[in-house]
């Protein structure tokens, strides 16, 4: 079963702060709640990485995983690999207008698909020159 | 081998496709969020001040909202003066006076990043204006494209 666990800073501490009593009382209790600890700083951690995946990248802007990797090879995205070796790293920097954008747009009103051609379609204003 | 960035001039077009999408998730949407990562953006206070007026006046968002919605793709672009309008740019945009902006806009690249106009092999105004930037017609070295023709084209 998935947990998506989510822990304050105080929640951690508090936890921590009662581990070793209740490793005394019940070890195997005291395991589960390592597991839970090492799964939320999983979670955390992309958060706080200064680096993203290919898949990450492929994921936030839609496409495939091979078109990522092919804009790093064409040096459209900047990517490094440890020790030049590995998979690409490339700065989480690079997603900040994937971030913007996938944060709901002020309200309108629904269009038609017609709707939409109509205002597409039309001319600019006469004094947009 | 390392392959300059393209070179992009986004029409109005793309803005509100983007914004009247009901998901956001169109090639439209989809490309106002790649550009900025991978792209050289070129824009114009013309090109601007049209996005800020047609959003305005058909979508009822302040300029405030555009920008602060569409900030980074602004704010990773180079900006640039559009050359003054000459007979031929007409021609390129089917004689409609107000689209030539954006050629003019594309043509101003050479004069004001002369370095980057050289090296980028891929140079493209893209529009959903299917009517008046036909797919397919270029201007300057500068492909027309839609925004789904854009995404083939970078892939």
């Amino acid at each position: 079963m998935a947990i998506n666990v989510a822990l304050t800073e105080q929640d951690k501490k508090a936890v921590q702060a009662v581990l070793p009593a209740v490793r005394r009382t019940s070890p195997e209790a005291a395991m589960i709640i390592s597991r839970l600890l090492r799964a939320a700083a999983a979670i955390e951690e992309p958060a706080v990485r200064p680096y993203a995946s290919v898949g990450e990248v492929a994921r936030a802007f839609s496409v495939t995983d091979q078109t990522v990797r092919n804009w790093v090879d064409r040096g459209w995205l900047p990517a490094d690999r440890r020790f030049g070796r590995g998979p690409r790293r490339i700065p989480r920097s690079v997603l900040a207008s994937a971030n913007a954008l996938s944060r709901p747009r002020p309200s309108i009103r629904d269009f038609t698909p017609d709707e939409r051609e109509a205002i597409l379609a039309r001319p600019r204003r006469a004094t947009a020159k | 081998m390392t392959k300059p960035r393209p070179i992009v001039v986004i029409d109005t077009s793309v803005f509100l496709k983007d914004a009247m999408s009901p998901i956001h998730r169109g090639a439209a949407s989809q490309i106002l969020a790649i550009l900025p990562a991978i792209a050289t953006i070129v824009m114009s206070d013309e090109i601007r001040q049209e996005i800020l007026e047609k959003f305005s006046e058909i979508l009822g968002w302040t300029d405030k909202q555009v920008l602060t919605t569409y900030g980074p793709v602004l704010e990773a672009a180079i900006w640039v003066i559009p050359v003054p309008e000459q007979p031929w740019h007409r021609k390129v945009v089917h004689d409609d006076e107000d689209d030539t902006m954006l050629v003019r806009t594309a043509e101003a690249v050479f004069t004001e990043a002369p370095d980057r106009i050289e090296a980028a092999q891929l140079r493209f105004v893209v529009s959903e204006n299917k009517r008046h930037l036909k797919p397919g017609t270029s201007y300057a070295s500068f492909l027309c494209v839609t925004s789904h023709g854009l995404l083939e084209a970078i892939g």
